[in-house]
């Protein structure tokens, strides 16, 4: 695992809030998630299982492209 | 048309929900608050699957969607929080890595990119036929 992280912008923004008690949650925050780039254009798949939401079955990431183009878009609610 | 409805005959796409970027617990943002968004950050899978299936229904995706494990080994291998999209070639390597979100989380680059892909694969086949 990468060493938490914050990048320029992420920097910049929480330097940007007045409030220290915010600026402390974001800075805990980002540094709790954000990671360094480890991946490159080229690179295989890391070998990962996710779960699909579906059934709870395990999804190997080097099987979802099945032959085909695969995207991966990563997020959450929030 | 959104990149799913567009492009799902030519490439598996989906959702991969990992670590709450705004947690209600955290760094919970206004505009959550106000529209209704209060989710505490995970402490357990099942936690983090009600999540997922929260998102699912609020937004109506019609995208599948996969769960990250509560290592986050998703989220840190590929970089991924608060939010990036990946392209993966149908070779099994990256192909188009998206920004980091959310200055540099570009929908449309990675639609952009996604369609070119599509077209270089299949002036490559072309090229192939004898």
């Amino acid at each position: 695992m990468s060493a938490p992280f914050m990048n320029a912008r992420d920097r910049a923004y929480a330097e940007s809030v007045a409030d220290g008690r915010l600026r402390e949650t974001i800075t805990h925050s980002v540094t709790q998630y954000r990671r360094s780039d480890q991946l490159s254009v080229g690179d295989a798949l890391p070998p990962l299982a996710l779960t699909r939401l579906t059934d709870e079955a395990a999804a190997r990431l080097d099987e979802l492209g099945a032959g085909k183009l695969l995207v991966l878009i990563f997020g959450s609610y929030t | 048309m959104t990149l799913y409805q567009t492009y799902r005959e030519q490439a598996n796409i989906f959702v991969v929900y990992i670590a709450e970027a705004h947690s209600v617990d955290e760094w919970q943002m206004e505009s959550n608050e106000q529209e209704g968004i209060c989710i505490r950050q995970h402490t357990t899978f099942a936690e983090r699957l009600a999540a997922a299936r929260l998102c699912e229904q609020q937004l109506h995706l019609s995208i599948p969607t996969l769960v990250d494990g509560m290592d986050n080994a998703a989220c840190d291998a590929f970089a991924a929080w608060p939010e990036r999209i990946y392209i993966v070639g149908r070779d099994g390597r990256m192909a188009y890595i998206g920004g980091p979100g959310p200055y540099e989380f570009k929908p449309h680059e990675a639609s952009e990119a996604l369609r070119v892909l599509i077209g270089s694969e299949t002036s490559t086949q072309g090229e192939l036929k004898p």
